[in-house]
């Protein structure tokens, strides 16, 4: 027993330190933003001349990256003030997808009638491009914000509607066999059993969706010219500044980036609260 | 007239006969086990009992009314616990008191939800999850909710099935402990004779199916209190283990081959599965 006691610190310890210098996982990330730095370096210099090189697209960014919340003019701002105005609008049009969504796809995990009466059209509707949609929107609803939201909405439902499906349809019998027994109420079923034990399902639809209604809001504010994150990318390229479509592009990647790490934490956590 | 009787009970999976023609009787206040082969029906027995599942022919009588579904005073103990994972031990039992006592204020039904725990012997683990419990805790928590309910009678499902020996035989000595102390009607299915021999004031062995039926009920001649340590040297229950056995040894498994097959008729869950699976990827 003691010589167990003696070799356990010590080995978590070695464990501990090898995770601190794990050069591959440092390395190699690094390796690959290197090696597109560099692709992209020669490219500007080759075959895609009007391509702006990394060092002139930083040259170019630098003022509205060091002053990320400055509003000189409508369409003139800080990157971080257009991405915060973005994610406004898509928190708000995913809030609606999400309070839409939840509640039917739990009608279709709930009712064979409704899953075969509205599966159908759920699957023709799912693969419709928001560029297809936003027009719609704008002859729904007249002006640009509401339209945004309709699609952003209609967009990025599909995945919560889905997985909240499967996830009821996935709950062990033997908790509806404790509701039996217990003889729980609808009501009781539905927020003591049916919610929880959908909850790791919902929330990766949840993620998903968030992924989706972040697409739809660049593609939204090009076509509607709205100020935002995509607004401004299509904006710089009606103004030939080429630098700042390479800002919008990398923002617009790493905001997505983050949104969905922490979408992921959110979904572990759930799971890691409901097992 | 008995609490409990069920009369020429029969049920079927599809085509393969599960039980046929099953009659047994529990009286107020006793404790009955039936004894059983593995994967013959057990299962669907208590689920019939308790009202989850309907039997296909016969009907199972309960204070002199036919059973149509689950109600309040027969409270089914799960095989495997069935705790709700998001809930602590506490509101576990909480949710089933305050289904049985409509009536109860939330301290009342706090309180009558903590004496049930205490008396199984987890009152310090009150506020833990399902998930920090061991198995034996965990149907100890079980145990405590079919108690709490104070239901007028508790059906036992192989309750102490997927316990090691030793949490086994200790939880063996409180079932009767506590149905000693309540004065509570227990039905308990099990495939363990000699637990079986433990706890109960009658056995009925079910032969083996397809088809499973039950014998002639067994009245357990050793007397109480039942000392384990002593057990070995009782002829009285080297008499009930004998009967017990030879019931159940010459109403084996007849059709090895038959039962194989049958086996894969039970899990008839693929098809929700695979259903599942493309709405998954669909939604990826």
């Amino acid at each position: 027993m003691t010589t167990a006691a003696e070799t356990l610190p010590s080995r978590s310890a070695g464990c501990a330190w090898k995770l601190r210098i794990d050069w591959p996982s440092i390395l190699l990330p690094a390796l690959g933003f290197l090696t597109v730095l560099i692709l992209w370096q020669i490219s500007s210099l080759t075959w895609a001349k009007s391509l702006p090189s990394p060092l002139k697209t930083w040259e170019s960014s630098r003022e509205l990256i060091m002053d990320p919340f400055a509003k000189r003019g409508e369409m003139d701002q800080g990157i971080l003030r257009f991405t915060g105005y973005s994610i406004w609008l898509v928190a708000k049009g995913y809030f609606l997808a999400l309070l839409i969504g939840t509640p039917l796809g739990f009608l279709l995990g709930l009712s064979t009638f409704f899953t075969k009466t509205f599966d159908p059209i759920i699957q023709v509707l799912k693969p419709i491009s928001p560029l297809a949609w936003l027009p719609l929107g704008l002859v729904l609803f007249q002006r640009t914000e509401p339209s945004a939201l309709f699609t952003i909405a209609i967009c990025s439902m599909w995945p919560t509607v889905l997985n909240t499906a499967i996830g009821v349809r996935n709950v062990p019998q033997d908790y509806l066999n404790v509701g039996k027994v217990l003889k729980l109420s609808k009501f009781k079923l539905l927020f003591k059993i049916l919610i929880p034990a959908t909850l790791p399902y919902m929330f990766t639809g949840f993620r998903l969706s968030l992924g989706i209604a972040w697409l739809v809001i660049v593609a939204a504010e090009m076509l509607t010219g709205a100020p935002g994150i995509g607004g401004f990318l299509w904006q710089e390229y009606n103004a030939l500044i080429y630098e700042h479509i390479i800002l919008c592009i990398i923002v617009i990647g790493l905001v997505g980036y983050i949104l969905d790490r922490l979408m992921m934490v959110a979904e572990k956590q759930v799971t890691h609260l409901l097992s | 007239m008995s609490l409990l009787s069920l009369q020429n009970i029969s049920k079927s999976y599809g085509a393969r006969p599960v039980l046929c023609d099953v009659n047994v009787t529990v009286d107020e206040g006793e404790f009955v086990a039936i004894v059983g082969y593995s994967g013959m029906g057990k299962t669907t027995l208590m689920n019939m009992v308790a009202g989850l599942v309907p039997p296909d022919a016969g009907t199972v009588m309960f204070d002199g009314k036919p059973v149509t579904g689950t109600t309040l005073d027969r409270v089914l103990i799960f095989q495997n616990y069935s705790l709700l994972p998001w809930f602590s031990a506490l509101r576990n039992v909480e949710l089933a008191v305050a289904q049985a006592f409509p009536k109860f204020t939330r301290a009342q039904v706090t309180a009558q939800a903590t004496a049930a725990l205490e008396k199984v012997k987890l009152g310090h683990a009150l506020n833990r999850k399902p998930g920090e419990l061991s198995g034996g805790m965990r149907q100890r928590v079980s145990l405590a909710r079919g108690l709490a309910m104070n239901p007028r009678i508790l059906l036992l499902d192989e309750p102490l099935g997927a316990l090691d020996a030793l949490t086994r035989s200790e939880l063996q000595d409180e079932l009767v402990r506590i149905q000693q102390e309540e004065k509570c009607t227990l039905l308990m299915v099990t495939n363990d004779v000699d637990e079986a021999i433990i706890v109960a004031d009658r056995i009925v062995p079910l032969s083996a199916g397809p088809g499973a039926t039950l014998g002639d009920p067994i009245a357990v001649t050793v007397p109480r209190p039942r000392d384990r340590r002593a057990l070995n040297n009782d002829p009285a229950y080297h008499h009930d283990r004998k009967t017990v056995l030879h019931y159940l040894l010459s109403h084996g498994p007849r059709d090895l081959k038959l039962r194989g097959k049958s086996h894969t008729s039970f899990t008839a869950q693929k098809p929700v599965e695979t259903k599942a699976k493309s709405l998954e990827e669909v939604a990826a």
